[in-house]
Order: structure tokens, then sequence, then C-alpha cells
């Protein structure tokens, strides 16, 4: 059975900082459980945050799908080589809808995808949804492989 | 070849704790929705047992309010496995079983888990979809095994939950394991 975390670790990967912003807000007004935001603007220093090990702490990572350099889905490949990190969830967003991206995004890893709309409250909304499917995910005993989520 | 596992979830745990309890000299008794009463005080034995029930996927849960919600969850995993939905209403039923009064159930439950009861069924029932989606099972035979009311019903849910259409998802999951 799962358990319940006691804390959840949000990585941020976004290379503009008025979204960096947005997410710290998001993530501020959420007080059912504790949260801490680790922001990094490229994909290269994602992975160097991510070659040391994560430990115990629950971790959610969201992922800008058009990153520059490096784009969030080949990011999101080269994280899920990697055996430690097959079930960490990840979310990618974007400010496309089509389904035929939503489609390649889960079906490479991703568990997670928000359509970014241009209001930012209705994001704030669906950041903090999407962590909220996150919680559920680990204290309702969800299957991974099937766990795909579309906001 | 490829084989679906279905899994009586109370005759594997039995099965495991009589051949765990072998080398302790435990008296049990097991009682309904997955309740474990060990006759014995001994916290290191409890321990020891508690440790090899875990590397297979067990956990015992002794806290009073943890123990509530555990039994409730139970209550509803087998609800949804059953063949025949219960002829009374839901709420009726959960706290006949359960042997609490539903209002306290209900926000107790809210409390500690942040979802309500109602959610939380919704949310297994869709669970439940996904991995009848998966074995081919049609829409229509999905909503009649998970009693939803109509295929409308069920992809309404499902979209829900989930954002994606059952369609939607089976294709996603399909690719996934192509890709993996």
């Amino acid at each position: 059975m799962n358990h319940k975390p006691e804390k959840l670790k949000v990585i941020l990967v976004d290379d503009m900082d008025d979204e960096h912003v947005v997410f710290k807000k998001a993530l501020s007004s959420i007080e059912y459980i504790q949260l801490d935001l680790i922001s990094f603007k490229t994909a290269e220093e994602l992975e160097e945050y991510l070659a040391r090990p994560l430990g115990n702490t629950t971790h959610i990572l969201f992922l800008d799908l058009h990153l520059t350099n490096k784009g969030g889905l080949e990011c999101l490949k080269k994280i899920r080589t990697n055996p430690s990190y097959k079930q960490l969830i990840v979310a990618i967003y974007s400010m496309e809808s089509d389904e035929r991206t939503i489609r390649k995004c889960l079906a490479e890893g991703a568990n997670i995808f928000i359509t970014k709309p241009s209001e930012y409250k209705l994001l704030q909304q669906r950041i903090q949804e999407a962590l909220r499917s996150c919680m559920q995910f680990h204290t309702m005993g969800i299957n991974f492989e099937t766990f795909v989520r579309c906001f | 070849m490829i084989f679906s596992v279905k899994v009586d979830i109370n005759r594997a745990f039995e099965s495991l704790l009589k051949k765990s309890l072998k080398n302790f000299d435990i008296k049990y008794r097991i009682g309904e929705f997955g309740e474990l009463e060990l006759f014995t005080e001994n916290r290191e034995e409890i321990a020891e047992l508690e440790n090899i029930l875990q590397e297979h996927g067990f956990k015992l849960v002794d806290n009073p309010k943890e123990r509530i919600v555990q039994k409730i969850k139970n209550v509803i995993a087998e609800m949804i496995e059953m063949e025949e939905m219960p002829t009374s209403k839901i709420s009726f039923y959960i706290a006949e079983r359960v042997g609490m009064n539903y209002s306290y159930l209900s926000t107790f439950f809210s409390e500690q888990t942040h979802t309500s009861i109602e959610n939380y069924i919704m949310l297994q029932k869709v669970e439940k979809a996904k991995q009848l989606l998966l074995q081919q099972y049609s829409l229509t035979d999905i909503s009649f095994m998970l009693k939803y009311s109509s295929v409308a019903h069920l992809s309404g849910q499902f979209k829900k939950m989930t954002g994606l259409t059952p369609t939607a998802f089976k294709k996603i999951i399909a690719l996934k394991r192509e890709n993996s």
C-alpha cells in the first residue's frame, strides 16, 4: 500500500523568469503538504541535479516543452533511460493543445500534460490540480504505467 | 505468451502470513477487510514479521486513524471487484460494513486523505476501468461491470478523472509500451 509523503519536492525547468514566479505563487497557496521548489533554467542544469541520487523525498518534475537548446521531450526521454528515474512523476507543459503533441509526450513517459492557458490564474489552478493528482498517486494505490493525465 | 493476472488479495495475504509465521510462535486471526489480529505483545517479533510482510508489499497499519481509513479503502476495493453491486445505497453499505455512522466516516475520510469518499470511489473505478480497457474489454462491458448507468456516463467520468477519452488513453498506453 502506498503512503502519504511528508513533503513534496517540486523541480521546475523553464527558461522564462515569469514562469518561475507563477509556479512560486501557485505553490504558496497549497497548505495540505509541505512543498519545496527547486528551479532551473536549462535542461543541462536539471541533468546535473539529477546526476546525484534524489534520496527518499517524493519529487515531481515540471518541464517546459519548449526549452531552448534541448527541448523538454528530449530531456524527458533521457530521464526515462535512467533506471532510478523510471518512476519519477513528470509533468510537461506547453501552450500547445493539439492531440498529437499531447499523445507524444504521454507516450514518451510523461505522466501529466498541461496545456498552458493564457490566463495565469487558470494556469495556477492547473498546476495545483497536477500536484493534487501527484499526491493522489502516492496515497491511493494508482498504477504508475497507466498514470497519464491531461489538463 | 501474455497473461492477465487476477489476484485474490486475501488469499495471497493469508498464504504469505502462514509461511512467514512458521518461524514465530504467534497466534493470529484474520478478520474481514484485511484486519489482522496478532495475539502477542512482543514488539520485536511483530517488527520482524512486519519486515517480511513489507518485502511482499503488505504493510501493517496500527495507527487507529489510519486503520479506519484503510478499512474504508478495503471495503471499497472489495465492492469494486464484486460481481453484483450492493443493493443498498453505497453510503449505507460502507457504514454498515465498517460499523460506523456514514456522516462521521465521510468527514473523517476527507480530513485524513484530502479527498471525499465519493471522489475516492470514482478514482478507484476509473483505475479499474483502465485495467479493463487494456485487457481489451469493450466500453459496454466495462460500464456494465463497474455499474455505470451508461457508456456515456463511464466515458464522462473517465474524461473527468484523466483528461482523456478512453480511446485516447488506450492509444497512449499502447504507444508507451512500444517505446519502452
